[in-house]
């Protein structure tokens, strides 16, 4: 179920919260088990078929953890990582290389129309990240209860953030309603979750209705004018911002109501001086395990500049199709690979970027660069640029009313995540924060409800 | 490694305690609770009880009627008029036919519950809302059947957003519908509507007359949209082996309310986009005609009106906007057709 839904926010969260803390009070041995048994129950309120897959993949890549740290076989866990990517390869990118072995002639090239599990892409690498640092010696081996909750904890299984096992696994064992901080966690999540909901119904959601038609039309071969392709790519820079941040914000909340802290996965991106600040605010937990589990992997900055180069472009290219099984998005990210080589050069050459130019190319770039993630294909994306570029008649009717307190909401700042750590517990605030919960559920209930962009991923 | 794809490390137990003691945070998680649990309920509580679409579910004795808005949602108010007893439904395609004309052929109070741009599945439902809230069986009842109808998909999915919560049996389906924003901005117009007791209502008839704006858009004289009438089409609706879903519910509706006249019609369409003979869009129109045909034939005091045959009226520009939006002079024929018919049946 979605976060911004009724089931969810005004049935399933309740219940939840109401079951857990008479578990945590009256049997707390239970209270992992109940979060596990929630979290699968989120899970397939989706799709009931998609619930084997999720239990079955926590059970098998369990059962190989124990069976490593009874023959310490290094191959166990590298046979399960390569499962765990074909799972993914097979349910996300059959079709995406299918499509491209059928452009050599005499190739057959089968097609497979399986629907995508939602999440899988990231609780395969939940999976890898576990599986990997296990094989390292630096993880400990957990009982199925705790690995499967780790895998599946129903704020984090959808859309992330990645959280690494270590930083999560010991928040398991606390006692967290008899916290000194109890309360203040409480109140924190659910500001957190209001903020979120904030970013996503009135800040996201009213984007899509200037981006959607652009990128249809371009989707139809239809001329994109100057105005029409500046609206809908400055709408959707920041919709897929407040989408996705928003989403994040949500998680963490929900998961400090179950007392469990997330790790931030945003941190004003589009105030970022360059390229590579970008990638250091956007997206973070994807960063990091892209850096430490691929960049690093395939050589990173320690045997030399055209290694680390090489490096950079498969990371970046690699993360780009990680987005959408589509040359579009692998473009999106080779695109962000050769900026970030080129921002790498520009250092090493010792070359000056003022802070406030820096900012400008940063932004065009990212913003630019959106334009292959969101269009359905090339000739969307040239139909788009052709806009941007003055390359198609001007226009008229460009709307901005939406885009204005978005663009200053995600330029200025601060991110949710700082804000609500800096409140303090008054009363005026807990009502406020409280009529706007309120006023975003009768916008929930309005019959333009969207989902979120980064469920396809 | 290189500081390009890294990100800052954040200790995810990092969230700082505050000095406020823990006694002002639960009071704050209490203010929160408390506070939206009564907003909510209370805001649901007033929408419950203002009514504001005159579904008539309040216990209040309130002003009959709505301000003057869609007729998605005017629909509710009209569909329980006692004023009337026989209605129109469908969408655009039957839009023009007039509830004062009917009423001067038959003698018979018709409101027009149309809906724009709607299926089957939107006007099942306001058949139903209609049927439910006469006292005395209704007397007629005129659907619309475009191709629409003729869908083999028996979700019979609507293409543009409809309030069937609105309509909905049930009280909570109703009751989780008036949680939207929507409601909310109808607030303060509902209680000055209520309140003062002079503001505007919607027409009760639900007639809408779309001649202005379609010649306010140019659809009578610009050289582009008259050339567009002329274009060669399909509408036949792709349906040629069935089944016919829509006219199954249909008819389970219908026999709920045996003693209701039913008058299927066809629509009337430009020339240009009736079926060639011989192709599949006529296979497709005949099949989904028969459908229904056979539903007239088995239902007492039902009958069909088909426009969608080849006509001299049918051949006229002058009587169109474009193919399926037919002028007042083809209103008047199609009236006097259903005032014949509803003749026949008495």
């Amino acid at each position: 179920m979605l976060f911004n839904s009724f089931a969810f926010l005004l049935a399933f969260l309740p219940l939840a919260l109401g079951l857990h803390w008479l578990v945590e009070r009256f049997a707390p041995r239970w209270r992992l088990s109940l979060l596990l048994v929630l979290s699968l129950a989120f899970y397939a309120y989706w799709d009931w078929r998609f619930l084997p897959l999720l239990a079955g993949s926590i059970l098998l890549n369990w059962l190989i953890a124990e069976a490593f740290q009874k023959t310490r076989s290094s191959v166990l866990v590298t046979l399960a990582i390569v499962a765990n990517l074909a799972i993914l390869a097979l349910f996300k990118y059959f079709n995406f290389f299918a499509d491209l072995a059928a452009m050599i002639p005499g190739l057959p090239a089968p097609r497979l129309e399986l629907a995508l599990p939602l999440g899988i892409s990231f609780f395969t690498f939940h999976h890898v990240m576990y599986l990997t640092d296990l094989r390292r010696g630096q993880a400990p081996h957990y009982d199925l209860v705790r690995y499967g909750l780790y895998i599946a904890f129903f704020p984090q299984v959808l859309a992330g953030p990645l959280v690494r096992w270590r930083e999560i696994m010991h928040q398991f064992e606390e006692r967290p309603y008899l916290r000194a901080d109890a309360a203040e966690r409480f109140a924190r999540g659910l500001l957190l979750l209001t903020a979120g909901l904030a970013k996503k119904v009135l800040l996201g959601d009213p984007l899509a209705e200037y981006a959607n038609p652009v990128f249809a039309a371009a989707a139809a071969g239809q001329v994109v004018s100057v105005a029409e392709a500046w609206q809908g790519t400055l709408a959707f820079t920041f919709q897929i911002y407040f989408d996705f941040s928003g989403y994040t914000d949500m998680a963490l909340g929900l998961a400090l109501l179950f007392g469990i802290v997330l790790p931030q996965n945003f941190d004003v991106p589009y105030r970022s001086a360059s390229i590579q600040d970008f990638w250091r605010r956007w997206h973070m937990t994807l960063s990091r395990f892209l850096r430490d589990y691929l960049y690093i992997a395939l050589g990173g900055s320690r045997h030399g500049l055209s290694r680390q180069i090489w490096a950079l472009f498969a990371t970046m290219a690699l993360g780009g199709l990680w987005h959408g099984a589509g040359l579009t998005f692998v473009a999106w990210g080779a695109a962000h690979g050769l900026a970030l080589i080129a921002a790498l050069l520009w250092r090493r050459a010792g070359l000056p970027m003022p802070a406030l130019l820096g900012w400008l190319l940063t932004f065009l770039f990212v913003t630019l660069c959106w334009v292959l993630f969101r269009a359905t294909n090339f000739e969307a994306a040239l139909a788009i640029y052709k806009g941007l570029f003055g390359l198609a008649p001007i226009g008229t009717g460009f709307k901005w009313r939406a885009l204005l307190p978005a663009a200053a909401f995600a330029i200025i700042g601060p991110t949710a995540w700082a804000l609500v750590n800096r409140l303090p517990p008054a009363r005026w605030l807990a009502v406020a924060a409280a009529l706007l919960f309120v006023l975003i559920l009768f916008k929930i209930g309005e019959d333009a409800n969207y989902e979120f962009i980064y469920f396809q991923f | 490694m290189s500081s390009s794809i890294s990100s800052s490390e954040h200790d995810a137990a990092s969230i700082p305690p505050a000095p406020a003691s823990a006694a002002r945070w639960g009071s704050f998680v209490r203010g929160f609770v408390i506070t939206a649990a009564a907003v909510l309920v209370g805001t649901l509580a007033l929408a419950f009880l203002i009514d504001p679409y005159d579904t008539g579910h309040t216990p209040l004795s309130l002003r009959e009627g709505v301000r003057p808005q869609g007729p998605r949602t005017a629909a509710a108010s009209r569909g329980r008029d006692l004023a009337f007893s026989a209605a129109i439904f469908g969408n655009s395609h039957v839009q023009l036919l007039s509830p004062d004309a009917l009423r001067a052929d038959t003698g018979i109070p018709f409101v027009s519950l149309i809906a724009p741009a709607s299926g089957p599945k939107e006007g099942l439902v306001l058949i139903d809302w209609f049927l439910r809230h006469r006292r005395e069986p209704a007397r007629a009842v005129i659907v619309g059947i475009d191709a629409l109808w003729c869908t083999a998909n028996p979700a019979m999915p609507n293409d543009k957003p409809f309030p069937f919560w609105l309509y909905s049996r049930s009280p909570t389906d109703y009751l989780v519908g008036l949680l939207r924003f929507d409601v909310l901005e109808e607030f303060q117009r509902r209680i000055v509507y209520l309140l003062t007791g002079k503001g505007e209502r919607a027409r009760r008839d639900g007639y809408w007359d779309y001649e202005p704006n379609y010649i306010g858009m140019g659809y009578d004289t610009a050289p582009a949209k008259r050339a567009a009438l002329e274009v060669i089409g399909e509408s036949g609706g792709g349906n040629a082996k069935g089944p016919y879903p829509a006219a199954q519910a249909l008819e389970a509706l219908m026999n709920t309310a045996p003693g209701t006249a039913l008058i299927l019609l066809r629509p009337p369409v430009y020339h240009k986009v009736l079926p060639i003979p011989g192709s599949a869009d006529a296979a497709a129109d005949a099949g989904c005609r028969d459908a229904f045909a056979a539903l007239a034939a088995r239902r007492p005091r039902t009958a069909l009106i088909d426009w969608r045959t080849d006509r001299p009226e049918l051949r006229d520009p002058n009587r169109f906007f474009d193919q399926t939006h037919y002028r007042q002079s083809i209103a008047r024929l199609v009236e006097a057709d259903i005032a014949a018919a509803l003749a026949a049946l008495r």
